[in-house]
């Protein structure tokens, strides 16, 4: 027994990263891949801003009317989007996990359903909705409001793409929270109402902030489905991804890459206020998490088992927020894709642009869900079973695609491979081209879902520690058998959560594609992209029969997801309930 | 009923599912006094203390206080005052605004409130550290606050669960004593749950001793002592 203490204190002193083997090989591997797929793509970015020339040339690019208007109708109708997703997300998170009522699981298994439908369908499905002849918006038209093609219909894209956001960031929370902070409220003599706003949403403001923040960015950011709402009047309704499309199109890439960075530059800045905020908070709660272990429930005051007018209310408001949000456009979707009956879909459906199109996007969906799953798995291993400097720099950075747009993650690669790129010449040298065909939009889905595996994976070998693994390196074992008979099952349901988001966001991506397809029918479109171009030439029932291939993948996925959900979560309470066990012998 | 029971328990059952917590309990707390419920873990007393603070509610059976049955009444009319096992302190609050959250409840004025916060803080021989925040607290101070807050309300029934399960043998005795001449000098009857049986012995004037739900005795701790009614007791109290 000593001698292996003693082992232990030399590795210990000689600041080696940790005993299991492999640390070398997996180093290697993240920083190889992290350079290639996300940093040398960003660095052409800067590449590009400093060809601009002077910094004055650069001030008046990006401070021109039609810019400042556009940043200010991004931000401003983000703020606005993200506000109204964070009182929403608040009482949808309370009521899933503090109210018991029939449809309960149903609601908490489509709020993901912004993340598996792919933004361009989310677009035309809200645009027909809210359009003066739409279902929705044609009420509002009889009482003189419009919604399409003004800031309400894109702040209401903007809360559609950022309700998973809030309502999962406070979730997690709320089930954790600790009954005695309300119950000593209670005691004291509060109110229900005061203890929720004097108590309980402190403890929550945290998550509440995290969630937000990151409904904020992505509202910034979001292209798909805003710009079909948008109407991208100049100077009422361009949001700043568009212009940043806009002069793409024109091959203004010094344009494209200074608006490009000033959104960067907001983004980040807005990340890292919201880091700080909560870095600072954490203070507050040092030394004393999750006291008693176990999520009591509180139990009702009023006995006769009935539910307080209260309840009710926030239920009612959470599934009719829900409703409308997030099924009616799937409703939308299915009726007008059958309005022309159904040989008509049969046909939109089994046309050659369409499955042409459905073969890039599945093309790109392998593409990225194998090479990110490999990325995944490895750098969480890495970053969670080893111990060395930079390890916070580098999850920083695989982060990176995750809080960037989707247009700015296609200018990228055109500032790389394309003809004005750098790597550009090197490869048409060589014959391959990248830009504007299938390479190009396979690079393009790889970097957007980059951190999606690696972000299910991460938490769950992160709380797992690697006491484990440790042990097991000291038997001897390596690298690749304690991988398999330890490390991997403890996140085979994470593993393939991950794989199942990865998946969707790749198949819905449209952005970033968007940029770097070139749109050449039969050639260079994925679904997404054939479904704008139909709506665009309003085939518009066409458009909603092909969207609803992307769709019906997008409910098989959010039904495998839940499967996953509770199986991942009976496997943790049954790990908790032996603990438990354990401790009472 | 004894007529001195300010705090009287009558046939009190509790199941949660198919557990049951409380089987058929009777019991009375004196006015001003200190009552322990004593008890290995599991044996329903938390459940007992919860009952009589609103924060559960019996299946069947009266919880009395001062003559009337409170059972309808919610945790936040009853006038009790709680100190959880973990403190329970607002977290984002200072000392002076957890102190000072029943007051605040009640509407009382800002210098009222102040003037109470530091009167309560003398009490327990925390003065000025009314800006502190709990996470800058050692565990006894926040014992301590956590008392303190309890108590501000001026309430008829001070409820304690297991107060001094958290902190360290050394610092424990200090503070049995001193719950035990605060508890006088404030007047306040007093219940609070222990499984500590040399703690009950210590702190209590009258003990009441449960096992699996069931009451196996009640009395003072001479009398159980010398007179152990069950086997169990005699176990309890001599081999723990």
């Amino acid at each position: 027994m000593s001698d292996v203490r003693q082992e232990l204190k030399k590795i210990i002193k000689n600041d080696s990263p940790g005993v299991i083997p492999g640390f070398g090989l997996l180093l290697g591997i993240t920083l190889t891949m992290l350079t290639l797929i996300v940093l040398i793509p960003l660095a052409s970015l800067v590449i590009e801003t400093a060809q601009i020339g002077s910094l004055s040339d650069f001030i008046s690019i990006v401070t021109d009317k039609y810019m400042m208007a556009g940043y200010g109708v991004s931000l401003f109708c983000s703020f606005i989007a993200a506000v109204v997703n964070t009182v929403a997300g608040v009482i949808i998170a309370w009521v899933l996990v503090r109210y018991d009522f029939k449809w309960k699981s149903f609601l908490n298994g489509i709020i993901e359903l912004p993340f598996a439908i792919p933004t361009a369908v989310a677009g035309i499905a809200l645009t027909s909705l809210y359009c003066d002849t739409g279902w929705i918006g044609s009420l509002f038209t009889k009482i003189g409001i419009d919604i399409a093609y003004t800031k309400t219909g894109i702040i209401i894209a903007m809360i559609f793409v950022g309700i998973p956001f809030v309502v999962r960031s406070v979730q997690p929370v709320i089930e954790k929270f600790d009954v005695e902070y309300e119950e000593a409220a209670l005691s004291l003599g509060a109110s229900p109402a005061s203890t929720f706003f004097k108590v309980i949403l402190p403890e929550l403001f945290p998550s509440i902030l995290a969630g937000f923040g990151l409904a904020f960015a992505r509202g910034i950011g979001e292209y798909g489905s805003v710009v079909f709402i948008a109407g991208n009047i100049p100077l009422k309704t361009q949001i700043a991804p568009l212009l940043i499309m806009a002069q793409l199109q024109q091959y203004n890439y010094a344009k494209a890459t200074a608006i490009a960075l000033v959104l960067l530059v907001i983004s980040f800045a807005l990340m890292l206020a919201i880091n700080g905020l909560q870095l600072y908070m954490q203070r507050f709660t040092a030394g004393s998490d999750n006291m008693s272990g176990i999520s009591k429930k509180i139990e009702p005051f009023d006995d006769t088992g009935k539910r307080p007018a209260r309840e009710h209310t926030l239920i009612a408001v959470a599934s009719l927020f829900l409703f409308v949000m997030l099924i009616i456009p799937l409703l939308v979707v299915a009726t007008y894709a059958l309005r022309d009956g159904a040989a008509a879909y049969a046909e939109a459906i089994f046309d050659e642009y369409t499955l042409h199109a459905l073969k890039i996007t599945l093309i790109a969906t392998v593409f990225a869900v194998v090479i990110n799953t490999v990325f995944g798995v490895i750098a969480a291993v890495l970053l969670t079973k080893y111990t060395f400097p930079g390890r916070g720099i580098i999850a920083t950075l695989i982060d990176l695609p995750f809080s960037i747009s989707p247009v700015i993650a296609g200018l990228i690669f055109i500032l790389t491979f394309g003809t004005i790129g750098w790597a550009g010449p090197f490869f048409e040298r060589i014959g391959i081209k990248i830009v504007f065909a299938v390479p190009g939009i396979v690079l393009a889905t790889v970097f957007v879902t980059f951190p999606f595996v690696f972000r299910e994976i991460f938490p769950v070998l992160n709380a797992q520690g690697r006491h484990e693994e440790e042990a097991a390196a000291l038997m001897g074992a390596g690298g690749f058998t304690i991988f398999r008979k330890i490390t991997f099952p403890h996140m085979k349901w994470a593993f393939a959560y991950g794989i199942v988001l990865c998946a969707a966001r790749a198949m819905g991506e449209f952005g970033a594609v968007s940029v770097i397809s070139g749109h050449l029918r039969g050639k260079t479109n994925t679904l997404p992209l054939h479904v704008e171009i139909l709506y665009n030439e309003f085939n518009t029932s066409e458009a909603f029969a092909v969207s609803s291939i992307l769709v019906i993948m997008a409910l098989i996925i959010l039904i495998v997801r839940n499967v996953l959900e509770y199986r991942i979560k009976a496997n943790e309470q049954m790990i908790e309930e032996e603990r438990l066990a354990a401790d009472k012998e | 009923m004894d007529n001195k029971d300010y705090v009287y328990l009558s046939h009190i059952n509790k199941s949660f599912n198919d557990f049951k917590a409380s089987c058929d309990v009777t019991f009375g707390a004196a006015k001003g006094a200190l009552t322990a419920l004593l008890g290995p873990s599991g044996s329903g007393k938390t459940t007992l203390l919860r009952m009589i603070g609103g924060l559960n509610h019996p299946d069947s059976g009266e919880i009395i206080i001062d003559g009337r049955v409170i059972n309808a009444l919610p945790a936040s009319k009853r006038g009790i005052g709680f100190v959880f096992q973990n403190y329970a302190l607002f977290r984002y609050m200072t000392v002076e605004q957890n102190i000072g959250f029943g007051l605040e409840v009640q509407k009382k004025s800002k210098e009222e409130i102040k003037k109470s916060v530091k009167e309560l803080l003398s009490i327990v021989s925390l003065e000025g550290l009314e800006k502190r925040y709990p996470h800058q607290l050692s565990g006894g101070q926040r014992q301590r606050v956590a008392f303190a807050r309890a108590i501000a309300n001026n309430p008829d029934v001070l409820l304690l669960d297991e107060p001094f399960a958290a902190i360290d043998a050394k610092v424990r005795r200090e503070l049995r004593s001193w719950l035990r001449d605060i508890v006088k000098q404030v007047g306040i009857t007093s219940i609070f749950v222990t499984h500590d049986q040399e703690e009950a012995m210590e702190v209590a004037d009258r003990i009441v001793i449960i096992n699996e739900g069931k009451i196996e005795q009640v009395g003072t701790p001479e009398e159980i002592k010398e007179h152990p009614a069950t086997d169990f007791v005699k176990d309890f109290i001599y081999l723990t």
